[in-house]
């Protein structure tokens, strides 16, 4: 064949354009395939095995309908998938009711415990959003042993907590499967709370949530609780909340009000305003939470903006006598309130 | 070794030093070197030792650790110049590295380099040291700066709240050098006895388990001289630390109190 | 104390820390480092007294707001760093020229003399001398002087504590690459020497942005290949134009090569934050200190010694087996012809297809430990390989003449045109970094997996640019 440049280039753009077809993060042949290759029958399985224990914890029985929605497959294939468990003793059925046997129940609770697990750890140890820690712990919670399990959970500190705030089961502390407290739903107006979990299914409420600054371990007052609507002040604005979203959210009964609520952002303090440290929001996790706590911005340290750099964002602060740079990103979720009522308090 | 004969002398771990890569044929103390970053901890070392590592004006720039060697008072001293960390939580590798030399090391004297311009950042190393050590010296760093910035610091006020010697020193001019030797000197040869004062917890829920675990660490290793902070670290689930305890490896660094019947 | 019935043993502590952990709930951290830094502050309340007079604070903060002004900032970057290099290049012309001609004009012939005095074979002489100590004193000559200057400079910035602001300023232009602002510094390091650049991206402590930092600093056009740009750009890109433009245009073209370098490094910072290097973790510190008087002959001493003379040493660890193994491929023959004619006559269709030739892709495979040597390997190889008579020195005998013209003449002799020499500059930028480097990426990440990206990203990468360049260009002219 004779060299022609114009052949060349086509060729070229053609082979360019054939290799991105195949690595394409996400939309790529191999990405595809990869997701294809899950739906196999143990993992369906084991999906179906965890969907089971946690409805068993939460005291709602499971019906074929609930892990063929669960699962995301039609009812003849989540048929299957029941049938294949009780042909390993790990699931018995009488009439319509489904029941995990000691073996069903212990496999469950295992793959309760990966995927928390894998939460803590793509939460602590990664830079993956939140919105991708769902979702990527379900594919990871096939892929581990007991015993690497075990070693996940060392390295991970022994963590009793995912970032959502659902328990981890331990390894001997089978029965922490459930988180502590209540449904939102039935707090009283002006009642604080402390929120202990944050349901990460479906990944849209779970995003909703988010966006409005709700995570586990954060305390915030319930304004108005009536049947239309419900509204919550969260670090001293007020958001009003969906049926979905409070449906979603579980909470513990604060004794003491808590008007520690009224902090704003740091970000949001103009240059030159000393300001004092409450805490370091929920959202600032892992590596970057230690770094932060490490540099001093804990509860009631004074930090000073000092001047921002030419394009305003990242922002020099003074903290502890110390010149830090903040971004933007990391000043959001470092919550202050001003000087003075600190030592009014 | 010279150490063997007096009662009040404090031993180094010449087994968790081999294990260390240190090795401490020739040699009667173990010196640690910690502090946090810029600090001019590498300009200490390099006062203490007459060697010539650079130092720049940056957070972090030591990363391998460097080791060197003088003597003083007729005692033969190996100073190990540990990476520069902010805390001792063990959350990077670095911080476990000069955690692991502290604890499992046991250096004769651990000297903490804090900065005399941002004292209440660089206390809270030195706290953390204190936390894990008896044997320490606060080398109080920077004191030409923090003269210049207008600046004092009552060092024996500092002394007496921590519970260690101190000493204020240049190291950029070599100024206090000397007494900073003085002090290494009489801390490791029990001449000095520190004292020092630990952080008080205050959240009443982490007091009492605290309370629970450290009688139980106790319980298990009776000599150790830093059950709380051992306590604390199981407690937050420290890898490093609960490995420590299921191999016993913590056992080697209880101290040899007046048992031995 | 427990009044428990058996004794207590490792397992029970744990048992109990587990059940304390999930008493005491999440927050431990925080709980604790509140503790330590409240008695920090009433310690260093009671120790530190503050007088009145606090102007020298004033001060750091009167030339932070300058150097880091909407309007002062970046020119004074701008300014001090064009100082930097412009005091490197000018200052390193010398040093440099003193050198090679001690080494090579002086030293060269002084060996073969000595050589033939002792008897030694022609083999031995041409291996030791020709091979291996001219390509190291190449190196030498080329490298030390800038690097010299180059690293006392940018320690002296450093040590004023200057550099930190740099990095505050251009945070928020990598920050939209999904980099560290502190790699603006690594990449300057990385002008000067791309092992020094990768060693000084320990300044980053987040795992993702250092990595980022590590992979693209060969984008950073380094020391080693400013004299390939400048060179080819005269001959080249400046015969192109009228002469009353020549100078300028070939100007043009290195520092527009430079520049595409930097653009290049975003654009592949970017890729990387957004693809593989998506799941590292990120954090973001950068402490700003206090301003501090450097002292200028320590400083000048502990660089030379930590940087300079460290990367040099590995650089003439490299450059020796280099320098071997071109007079061997020059002067080992199977049949008829040398090693590097049979390499050079299986290289060339791919070489022409990137708008280069078999004997330039060579010089760059047997030139991977230092880029210094490219070009004299590829004179070499052009003027032997083309019979030319009357230019070179011999086989295996790396040579480069100070007059243009000869170059231009031997190089067109070999078959050149102004499209090789355009993708003989891109392809100068954009390729794999030294082994110098590589084994420096390989320290410092300890993976074999990451140092192998940081080899093929660039030259995949290479090869996609010339090539179309080299297609476009042909359909055009």
């Amino acid at each position: 064949m004779n060299y022609s440049p114009l052949l060349a280039l086509t060729l070229g753009v053609v082979f360019l354009a054939a290799v991105a077809a195949v690595f394409w993060p996400r939309r790529g042949l191999l990405a595809r395939s990869r997701r294809q290759r899950r739906l196999t029958d143990r993992i369906l399985g084991e999906d179906a095995l965890k969907f089971l224990a946690q409805r068993e914890a939460a005291e709602r029985p499971a019906t074929i309908q609930s892990i063929a929605g669960s699962l995301g497959v039609d009812l003849n294939r989540a048929a299957l998938v029941v049938a294949g468990l009780i042909e390993r003793n790990l699931l018995s059925r009488t009439g319509d009711q489904l029941t995990l046997s000691e073996a069903g129940k212990a496999a469950g609770l295992h793959l309760i415990r990966a995927h928390r697990l894998w939460e803590a750890y793509l939460s602590q140890k990664t830079g993956y959003e939140p919105a991708e820690w769902h979702h990527r712990a379900d594919i990871r919670e096939h892929d581990l042993s007991v015993e690497s399990l075990e070693d996940l959970s060392r390295d991970l500190g022994y963590p009793v907590f995912d970032p959502d705030g659902d328990p981890i089961p331990g390894a001997l502390a089978t029965d922490r499967v459930k988180p502590r407290g209540v449904g939102l739903a039935g707090i009283a107006s002006g009642q604080w709370v402390r929120v202990s979990h944050v349901e990460d299914e479906p990944p849209s409420v779970y995003a909703a949530l988010r966006d409005a600054g709700i995570h586990a371990g954060l305390n915030m007052q319930v304004e108005t609780a009536s049947d239309g609507a419900f509204r919550v002040r969260v670090n001293g604005t007020t958001v009003d909340l969906g049926p979905l979203e409070v449906g979603n959210v579980t909470v513990e009964r604060l004794d003491v009000e808590d008007d520690r609520g009224a902090t704003i952002a740091l970000s949001e303090v103009p240059v030159g305003t000393p300001v004092v440290v409450e805490r370091l929001g929920e959202a600032c996790r892992g590596a970057e939470r230690r770094r932060l706590l490490d540099l001093g911005l804990v509860r009631g340290t004074v930090v000073v903006p000092e001047f921002r750099s030419p394009g305003g964002d990242p922002v020099a602060y003074r903290v502890r006598e110390s010149l830090v740079a903040l971004r933007e990103t990391q000043a959001r979720n470092v919550r202050v309130m001003a000087q003075e009522t600190q030592e009014a308090v | 070794m010279s150490t063997s004969g007096c009662t009040g002398c404090p031993m180094y771990s010449v087994e968790g030093l081999k294990k260390l890569g240190v090795d401490m044929r020739e040699f009667d103390h173990v010196i640690a070197l910690a502090g946090n970053p810029n600090t001019g901890k590498s300009t200490v070392f390099n006062a203490l030792t007459g060697l010539r590592q650079h130092t720049g004006n940056w957070p972090g720039k030591t990363v391998t650790r460097a080791e060197g060697a003088f003597r003083f008072n007729g005692s033969r001293y190996k100073i190990v110049d540990l990476p520069g960390t902010y805390s001792l939580l063990a959350t990077s590798t670095d911080e476990e590295v000069a955690r692991n030399f502290i604890l499992f090391g046991q250096p004769t004297v651990t000297v903490v380099v804090v900065d005399a311009t941002r004292l209440e950042r660089n206390l809270n190393l030195a706290l953390q040291v204190l936390e894990i050590t008896d044997r320490a010296v606060v080398c109080l760093n920077l004191m030409d700066e923090a003269r210049r910035h207008g600046l004092t610091v009552d060092d024996r006020r500092l002394a007496r709240d921590l519970g260690v010697p101190v000493v204020a020193t240049a190291a950029r001019q070599g100024d206090g050098i000397t007494d900073l030797l003085k002090a290494i000197d009489e801390v490791a040869s029990g001449e000095a006895v520190c004292r020092p004062r630990r952080v008080a917890i205050r959240d009443p829920k982490v007091r009492k388990a605290l309370e629970e675990l450290t009688a139980q660490v106790s319980a298990v290793h009776p000599g150790l001289p830093n059950a709380r902070w051992v306590a604390l670290r199981l407690l937050g689930g420290d890898p490093g630390i609960v490995s420590a305890l299921q191999s016993g490896e913590l056992g080697t660094i209880e101290e040899p109190q007046e048992v031995t019947a | 104390m427990s009044s428990e019935p058996r004794p207590i043993d490792a397992d029970t502590v744990l048992a109990t820390a587990e059940r304390l952990r999930w008493e005491v709930g999440a927050g431990l951290d925080d709980a604790l480092m509140e503790d330590i830094y409240s008695h920090a502050a009433r310690i260093a309340d009671r120790a530190v007294t503050r007088d009145g007079d606090t102007r020298r604070f004033d001060l750091d903060r009167a030339i932070d707001r300058v150097v880091t002004s909407r309007v002062w900032g970046f020119p004074i970057m701008l300014l001090l760093f064009a100082g930097v290099f412009w005091l490197t290049i000018s200052g390193a012309n010398g040093p440099s020229a003193a050198l090679s001609a001690l080494f090579l004009d002086w030293g060269l012939p002084q060996l073969h003399a000595l050589a033939s005095g002792v008897g030694a074979p022609w083999w031995l002489s041409g291996f030791l001398i020709d091979g291996v100590y001219l390509a190291t004193a190449w190196v030498v000559s080329v490298m030390l002087p800038p690097m010299a200057i180059f690293f006392p400079l940018f320690t002296l910035l450093e040590d004023f504590g200057y550099l930190p602001r740099v990095a505050f300023n251009l945070d928020a232009a990598f920050r939209r690459a999904g980099a560290h602002g502190k790699q603006s510094l690594t990449m300057m390091m990385g002008f000067g020497c791309n092992a020094a650049g990768v060693v000084a991206t320990r300044v980053i402590d987040s795992p993702r942005e250092r990595m980022i930092a590590i992979l693209t600093n060969n984008f950073a056009l380094c020391n080693g290949r400013w004299p390939t740009q400048i060179l080819i750009a005269s001959i080249f890109v400046g015969a192109a134009v009228p002469p009353y433009l020549a100078g300028l245009v070939s100007a043009a073209a290195v520092v527009g090569v430079a520049l595409l370098g930097v653009l290049l490094s975003f654009a592949v910072s970017w890729g990387l934050s957004r693809t593989v290097l998506r799941g590292e973790v990120s954090t973001f510190s950068l402490e700003l200190p206090p301003y501090r008087p450097p002292r200028i002959f320590k400083t000048i001493y502990t660089s030379v010694i930590d940087r300079t003379l460290i990367v040099l040493w590995r650089a003439v660890v490299f450059a020796a087996p280099a320098g071997a193994v071109i007079w061997l491929i020059s002067n080992v023959t199977i049949g008829d012809a040398s090693l590097a004619a049979y390499a050079v006559r299986f290289l060339n269709p791919f070489g022409m297809l990137l708008g280069l030739n078999g004997i330039i892709l060579l010089a760059y495979v047997v030139a991977i430990p230092a880029n210094e040597i490219v070009i004299p390997t590829v004179l070499m190889l052009t003027a032997l390989l083309g019979s030319l008579s009357g230019v070179g020195e011999g086989a295996g005998v790396m040579f480069q003449s100070d007059n243009l013209g000869d170059t231009y003449q031997v190089l067109r002799a070999g078959g050149w045109t102004l499209l090789t020499g355009v993708n003989v500059m891109l392809f100068s930028l954009i390729h794999n970094p030294c082994s110098t480097t590589l084994y420096t990426i390989y320290r410092e990440t300890g993976s074999a997996k990451w140092t192998a990206a940081a080899a093929v990203i660039p030259l995949t990468m290479g090869f996609v640019v010339t090539f179309f360049v080299a297609q476009v260009w042909r359909l055009l002219a």
